[in-house]
This record gives C-alpha cells, structure tokens and sequence, in this order.
C-alpha cells in the first residue's frame, strides 16, 4: 500500500524527477545522501501500512487495556485534576483553524491565536491576581523551574530554597534543571522543612541569607493544605530574595481563596491543567508564569527576563487593533544562547482550550466548579476520619486535597479498591518512591466530578473494609 | 473581534453543574479567602460565534495553499490521528499501573519504534517538545562526561551556524556559560567547515563536551562529511547530539546512529504526524546509545513478565523533565499515524519530501537567488538580493505571500546575511511530502509575481497583507506600550 498522504501522484512524481534528471526516488535520495549512509533492511518493530480501520480498531483493542477515570469513583489528585469540560471545548477546539497553524510569528495571518492568547494571558492574571502572565510553558514543574532561573537572573544570586510541602515531581524536575550549574558554576539548591505539613515564615527567616535568589512554596501544597499565604513574603523579600509561590495543588482553589498576588507573591508558577484540560495520562499540560505589579519596574528591565512567549496588542497601519508576539529579543530564535530560555514550541492549543473552557464556565461556572470541589472534599475528609483506624496526617486548612493515614499499607488498599471501581487515592510511598513518604499515607482529592453520594458511598465503604486485615 | 471582556454581560451564561451532593462544610477563615473574581460570561452561542469568527483569521494547514514554513515540516494531519486521543483523554497518570496497560503498551512500543527509526538503543518520551529534547540531551551527555570525572574540564558546546535556531540557548539553559558556547562557521558549500572544527578540535578537543549539529542543516543540506565530523568528536572523547528538526528528509532511510551520533531526538509535531497546534503542543523523543541509556530521564517504561510498569531505578538518570510522563496525548497522535504510514510510507514521505524540495527550488530560483548550489534535502534557502535595491526584503515577500492564502516561509533564518557576509535576507521553504506539484507551481509563479510587481512598486509590498484581518503591524510601539491583557 502506498503512503496516501503524499501530495504527488505517481505521474507526477516520475515526470517531476525526471526534470530533474533522475530515475527514481532512489536516485534522486542518493544523490543527496550517500548510498553507504543509508540502510535498506526491513524494520522489525514496524510492519506495513494499514488502513483506517485497521488503526482504530487496533487503538480500540490498546484503549480497552486501560481503565478511564470518568465512569469511576476517582480521588486521585496529586497535581493533576479531573474537572467538568464542557462538550463546546471540544467542538471549538477540535477544528483545524486551532490544530493545524504554526506559532504565530506572523501576526497578520494569526490574529484569532492571538486575541486567544491575549484572553488567556488575562484570564491567568485574574486568577492569580499577578500583573503580567505569558503565554504559556510545557507543563507546572517546567514554569517553576523558569521562574526560578528568572529569580536568579533578576537577582543576580545563586542559592534557591523549596519548601518541603513541594511536589515531589516538581522537586525532581528543579534537582534535573539545577544540577548542572550546581556543578559547574556554584548553584544551590535546598529545602525548607515543614512543620505539620507547611512552612512557617520563621523558618524561612532562618534559612534566608543575601545569597538566596528565591524561596519557592506551594500552594495548595502537595498535602493538600495552604501555605505560604501569611506573612511569608516579608519574610522573603526583606532579604532581597523573590518570593515564588508554586501553583501545584488544584488551581482551581483560586476561585476561593486569596491568590498568590494579594499575599505578596513576585512570580507566580503553576499548572494550568486544572483549568479545564483532561488529565490525558500526564500530558499535554499547559505551564503558567506570571509576576507581581512590583516585579515590573518602569523601565522594562524585569519583563525581559521573563521566559517563554509574551503576547502584546499592537496596532496595524491603519490604526486598527490587532496582536503580536511581543519582546521577541527575549527569545532564542533571536537571542540565541543570551534568551531568557529555550523553549520554542510551547502549548498553545492547551492554552486556546483552557480560554474556552473559562468563556463557556463564566464567573459563576468557574467559582462552582471550585466551591464544589472544596464542600466534597471536606465532607469526604470528616467522614473518613470517622472511620476506625483511619486519620487525616494534618489537621491544617486545606482546598480539596489531604493525606490519610491508613491502618493498612496505602498500596494495597488503593490496588484492592481500584477491582471495585473505585480509584482511592495516591498511594505515596509507592508512587514517589525515596521522598520519605509514609508507607500507609494516601494522597486524596475531590473535585466537582466527585459530586456523587454513591461514589463517597462506596469508598468509605471500601476504605471501611480493607481498614481491616482483610 | 472582541476580547471576552468585551463580549461579557453579566449574568449571561449559566453554565452549571448539578447541585452539590453533600452538606455544605464550614468555610476556611477569612483571611484565606478571595473577595472578587472578575471573570466575563457569555452564551455558549456567542462564543461558539467568536471563536468560529477567531479561527477563520487563521492561516492553517488546513487552510493554506500551501504551508513552506523551513525547519517546521508543516505536513497535514490525517483526520484520524485528531479523532483518537479522546480515547485516552481520562486516564490519571497516578491511577494504579495496572488500570493504565493500555497507555504503558503505547508508549513503550512507540518507543521501541522510534528508536528503531534513529538507530537507538533506548530512548524517551518525556520531552514536550524539540527544545525540550535537545536540553534532555544535553542534561544527559553532561552527566556522563560528570560521571566519568570529566565534568569540570569539558565545558564547551560547539554549534555549527547552521545549526536548529533553539540549540545555542539549550546549551546556555544546561548550564554551559556563554564564552564556552562556541559557534563553527559553514564552508561555502553550506557543510559545516571541517577545517574550522578540526582546529578548534585540536586546540580545544579535551574540553569539549558535545557538538550540537543538525542533519540535514537548517540550509536543507545533507553534509556527506557527517561521519568525519562524529569520528573527529570521539577521538577526542567529545560526544554528538544530531538535532532531530529536520528528520522527516531522512525517516526511513537514514538512521542518526549508523552516522556515529550518540544521541539525537525527534519532533513527533513535525516528523510523525501530530499538528502543531499554533505553537504547540508538541512532544519530543531523544534516542541514545547504550553507553548514554542510563542517564535517560525516570521513570522509565518497562516490561516486565506480566505487565508494563514504570521503573525509577535508574541511579545515573538526570532526574525527569517532565511532569508525569511526556505529552502522552501527542504520543497517541503519533502512534497513529506511524501505523497509518507504516515503515514503507516513511521511506516514500522522506522521498517526497526531497523531491518536493528540490522541485520547488529549481522553480523559485527563478525568481530569486538560491544559497547553496547542490542539491538540496528536504528545504532550501532564497535569497532576497535581487529586492534590496528597490528597498524590499524578505519579510516584505513574505507578507504578500500570506495576502494570496499561502503561509509564509520561515523569514530570516538561517542568518543568512551573516553566513555570506552580505546584507541580505532569506526565506527558508520547506513544501514537505504533502504539497501537491499544482500548489508549488502556482506558489512560484505567485511569488516571480510579487517579486515582479514589488519591484515595480514596492510601496505596494511594503503595506501588504491587504485581505486579511488587520494589515502591516507596527511593532516597536507595542513593544514600548507592553499591554499584556485586558486591562
């Protein structure tokens, strides 16, 4: 069978290569490539073309292999979360206008990109009440991981300090980034510890020094509760250090809570798939960036170091609105190695989807989805701790998020339960091995997917049954 | 257009979820909680409205005539590929391995495909995208050279000038400082310069950590003196990364590691079918020998007895870049279309795509002057001398050309002006297996064309577009004004 998206037929391809002289496609490829630079063996790991039926029921058969989340009892979160999408996501987002164009370099031919972005860019900057936001980064961890190269570039220090109620993804992804230049040119990097499961502003008092170029904290933290919303910026930037606060706990928290520019925050990092993108097996995500009024001097100085791309309202010759990419001698295709990062091809479509996502839900949509979220997970955390044998870890303020400790080892009742239709939790120990997790602690969340007596039903049930030695 | 602010009224919408299920619980104090959210509402309707309106600005591949953007390989996206992801959308990356078989299977034997396309031992899929995967690359070639106690002394990275655009700031964003990051000028031929190489080698080759090199280049040439390069690296225990960006010239037919790279990476968006989605997003795959697998990212995908499961017992990986697993929905994407293509249709897409190139080239020489005078691969470089004296440049091409439906060719990159030592511009046009013969003649009759009337009256092509949404951006104004949002 021949390759039936070619753009030639076969005529057209023999009388075009014989303009040019060859014989044959072979020809013309070895007269570019060497014959002896090319193999000619039969790939074992890929057999012959096969027709659209036989590749869908072929995915069909991959995708039966799998569980999907939405029919079951789910409240596994752990930085990624199941939220309601409204089918005009997916009817708007799925046309070829947003799938199939490039990076809008050229901004005349890309302007529904464009405004698209400039709403995302806003709608992050809503959220999290910080002044500017791009347009986006490859996933949560990635954006914090910028931000803290940015940190470190507008300070002109070296040292970063993590709280411990940090994702441990989003640690790994840090130690992965930070490694070399601790190596080669005398980074640090090291953790705040956490007392009853956050951070206390006197610690991180304690930890500051004038070589700290930024402290980071998550919230909601990867225990579900909140942190760093007191007085924990002063602390930090008393010191001359940026204060970075890390959305890596469920983000639709800030619909509720006071967002990380009103308690003082000069970047914010985060992830952006709680608004509104499947959970789709980890990727693809969308990563936020966004810093504070007072990160943003007058002159501009500060906004150049931010990552990523930055899109602007301009006008066109006739005076009319129109978008563009912004500050692009930021950028690498410009910069080269002086860019404030590398990344080109970022997550533009997430971001488009996301926008959607808050167009269809409005104000109130939005503030439901996270009111829910909040009363389920609260409900399901008093009636677990009912249970024999059965504790919430921390007693502290949390969104929808919690650890429990279980009177059995958390695998196996996540495993036992996950035979009922019922997905419990992460299990900590076992999903992020060497983080010094608890053999019996289980990760919980709730979202509005989880409004369901039934479902709650059923795993209280469940946790009620295998709590034993069952 | 209307911004979605502009578009709200309050009260419009009403969007809702069923009622809440459960009691509602005591709220968190006060002092946590938010006291505005100013969000727009609208009707479902008026946003379908705005966004359908929104998508009709946009030039895509679905759209354009044609899609020549250089170094991007714009291919069409079967339709399949787009329906088949929903499949897998509402899979949890932590829910238990065993419910999640499907999706392990996937990636695990996309893996084992796509390094059997690059010639690699092992590979992953982590990366979002191909800047991601030339950092995964570099995090990978430094920890080897720190685990051999090598780490400290081999502080440089070499970069041929016709290198892919992202490689000098990956190398920068691995920690490489800026004076080590060494640039290798190309010969007149469009190769990279061996003798310059040789001599940096030879002055500087115990420091060297990796060259960075693109193959095909981003001139579109294939440099026949690939395994020269690789070997000169080696003996002087310097490693090879092949940027992958260019790989749709070669799938099927060349493998990067038979030409003694030691590792290189894929773009699934450019090369194995996923859209590019305006900018992403991609993934990224990074293929390794085995003497640089262990320090590929965690958790590895693994098959054991019974069932795929995710390994992290890698001691010498370099961490993981990735926030789960990679872009697996993109994966999926990919996965499809290499069983649509099958191993044969790769060979016959790299073909074509050479074809198409060198077919267009000879066209377009034409009307302007090609860089290099061999043969090409898969995209060339256009030269716009002949418009400079009426004031014109490349961008100015470009403009017209997206006025008449075409998306343009990548603009100014490579720096040609400063590889041929002349103020010049360039466009670089990659047509791609999927352009038809029809399309890439009536592109080079439309732009000899614009060429020709631009010439005659370049006030004309320097206000163009015209029939598109807004005209010729000013651009230094919006870059002082700096209004990121809506308010």
């Amino acid at each position: 069978m021949t390759n039936r998206f070619l753009g030639l037929t076969d005529i057209e391809r023999d009388q075009m290569l014989g303009a040019l002289g060859f014989g044959s496609l072979d020809d013309l490829f070895s007269a570019v490539v060497p014959p002896e630079h090319q193999y000619s063996g039969k790939m074992t790991e890929l057999g012959d073309a096969k027709s659209e039926l036989e590749v869908r029921l072929h995915l069909a058969e991959i995708a039966f292999q799998n569980r999907n989340v939405e029919p079951q009892a789910i409240f596994i979160g752990g930085g990624h979360y199941q939220r309601e999408i409204p089918s005009a996501n997916q009817m708007i987002a799925g046309r070829g206008e947003w799938m199939t164009p490039y990076t809008p370099y050229q901004a005349e031919a890309a302007q529904g990109i464009l405004a698209t972005l400039i709403d995302y860019q806003s709608l992050v900057k809503e959220m999290t009440g910080m002044k500017i936001a791009n347009a986006g980064l490859y996933h949560g961890a990635n954006s914090l991981v910028e931000a803290t190269f940015m940190a470190c570039r507008i300070t002109g220090r070296n040292k970063v300090l993590y709280s411990e109620g940090l994702h441990p993804t989003a640690i790994a992804n840090l130690q992965t980034a930070f490694n070399p230049k601790i190596y080669s040119q005398e980074f640090e990097l090291a953790s705040i510890p956490s007392t009853n499961g956050i951070t206390l502003s006197k610690t991180i008092e304690e930890l500051v020094d004038d070589k700290t170029a930024a402290v980071i904290v998550q919230n909601p933290n990867f225990f579900g509760l909140l942190d760093g919303m007191d007085d924990h910026a002063d602390a930090i930037h008393e010191k001359g250090a940026l204060y970075i606060s890390y959305g890596g706990g469920d983000q639709i928290s800030l619909a509720l809570i006071k967002p990380p520019g009103e308690f003082g925050a000069a970047i914010y990092a985060g992830e952006g798939q709680h608004f509104g993108i499947p959970v789709g097996y980890g990727g693809p995500h969308i990563g936020m960036l966004a810093m504070s009024a007072s990160l943003d001097d007058s002159g501009g100085k500060n906004i150049r170091q931010l990552p990523g791309r930055l899109i602007l309202q301009a006008e066109d010759m006739n005076g009319k609105r129109a978008f563009r990419l912004g500050l692009q001698t930021r950028e690498q295709h410009i910069r080269r190695e002086r860019a404030t990062s590398n990344t080109c091809t970022a997550e533009t479509l997430i971001a488009v989807m996301s926008t959607i996502w808050f167009a269809i839900k409005g104000e109130a949509g939005v503030r439901e989805a996270a009111s829910q979220s909040y009363h389920i997970a609260h409900y399901l955390a008093g009636e677990i701790s009912k249970l024999p044998g059965y504790n919430l870890l921390y007693g502290g303020n949390f969104f929808n998020e919690f650890v429990v400790q279980a009177p059995q080892p958390a695998s196996k009742i996540v495993n036992a339960l996950s035979g009922r239709g019922i997905f419990a939790g992460v299990p900590l120990e076992e999903r992020f091995p060497n983080s010094g997790f608890e053999e019996n602690s289980i990760l919980m969340a709730a979202t509005e997917m989880n409004n369901s007596k039934a479902h709650i039903g059923k795993l209280l049930e469940g946790l009620a049954y295998y709590g034993t030695a069952n | 257009m209307e911004l979605l602010t502009e578009l709200s009224r309050e009260g419009a919408g009403r969007y809702s979820l069923p009622p809440l299920a459960v009691p509602e619980q005591p709220m968190l104090p006060d002092q946590y909680l938010r006291k505005e959210l100013p969000l727009p509402s609208a009707t479902e309707q008026e946003i379908t409205r705005e966004f359908m309106l929104r998508s009709n600005t946009n030039i895509s591949v679905d759209s354009a005539a044609l899609f020549p953007l250089g170094s991007c390989t714009m291919i069409y996206n079967p339709a399949l590929i787009r329906e088949l992801p929903a499949h897998f959308s509402n899979l949890h990356p932590l829910q238990p391995v065993h419910t999640a078989q499907g999706a392990l299977r996937l990636m695990y034997n996309l893996e084992k495909i796509l390094s059997e396309f690059g010639g690699a031992d092992e590979g992953t899929l982590q990366p979002a995208a191909g800047a991601h995967s030339e950092l995964t690359a570099i995090y990978m070639i430094e920890k080897y050279h720190r685990s051999n106690g090598e780490g400290k002394q081999r502080k440089c990275v070499l970069i041929p000038d016709s290198a892919h655009g992202t490689n000098p700031a990956t190398a920068a964003m691995a920690g490489y400082s800026l004076e080590n990051i060494i640039t290798i000028p190309s010969d007149n031929r469009g190769r990279l310069d061996f003798d310059a190489l040789t001599k940096i080698m030879e002055e500087k080759g115990s420091e060297v950590a990796a060259l960075m090199i693109t193959q095909p280049n981003t001139f579109g040439i294939y440099d026949e003196k690939i395994r020269d390069i690789t070997s000169l690296l080696h003996e002087y225990g310097a490693l090879v990364f092949s940027d992958g960006a260019n790989s749709a010239a070669l799938t099927g037919r060349v493998k990067f590691m038979d030409l003694g790279v030691d590792a290189f990476h894929f773009n699934l968006h450019k090369t194995f079918g996923v859209p590019h989605g305006g900018g992403g997003p991609g993934a990224g795959f990074v293929g390794s020998s085995a003497q640089l697998a262990p320090f590929l990212p965690t958790p590895r995908i693994i098959k054991t007895e019974r069932l795929f499961e995710l390994s992290y017992e890698h001691p010498d990986s370099i961490g993981t870049v990735s926030s789960a697993y990679g872009n697996f929905l993109a994966d999926v994407m990919s996965y499809v279309y290499i069983q649509l293509l099958g191993a044969d249709g790769f060979r016959e897409a790299s073909g074509h795509a050479v074809l198409a190139a060198n077919y267009l080239r000879q066209k377009v020489g034409e009307t302007l002057p090609i860089a290099f005078p061999s043969l090409t691969a898969h995209e060339f470089v256009a030269l716009d001398r002949p418009i400079r004296g009426a004031g014109l440049k490349s961008i100015d091409l470009a403009k017209g050309l997206i006025d008449l439906g075409y998306y343009a060719p990548t603009v100014d990159f490579p720096h040609a002006g400063d590889i041929l030592h002349e103020k010049i511009g360039c466009l670089l046009i990659e047509p791609t297996h999927s352009a038809t013969r029809k399309a890439m003649d009536d592109f080079a009759t439309d732009l000899a064309e614009i060429v020709k009337h631009g010439m005659e009256n370049p006030e004309w092509l320097l206000n163009a577009p015209y029939d598109l949404a807004v005209s010729r951006l000013k651009e230094a104004e919006s870059d002082r004004d700096r209004i990121t949002s809506w308010r």
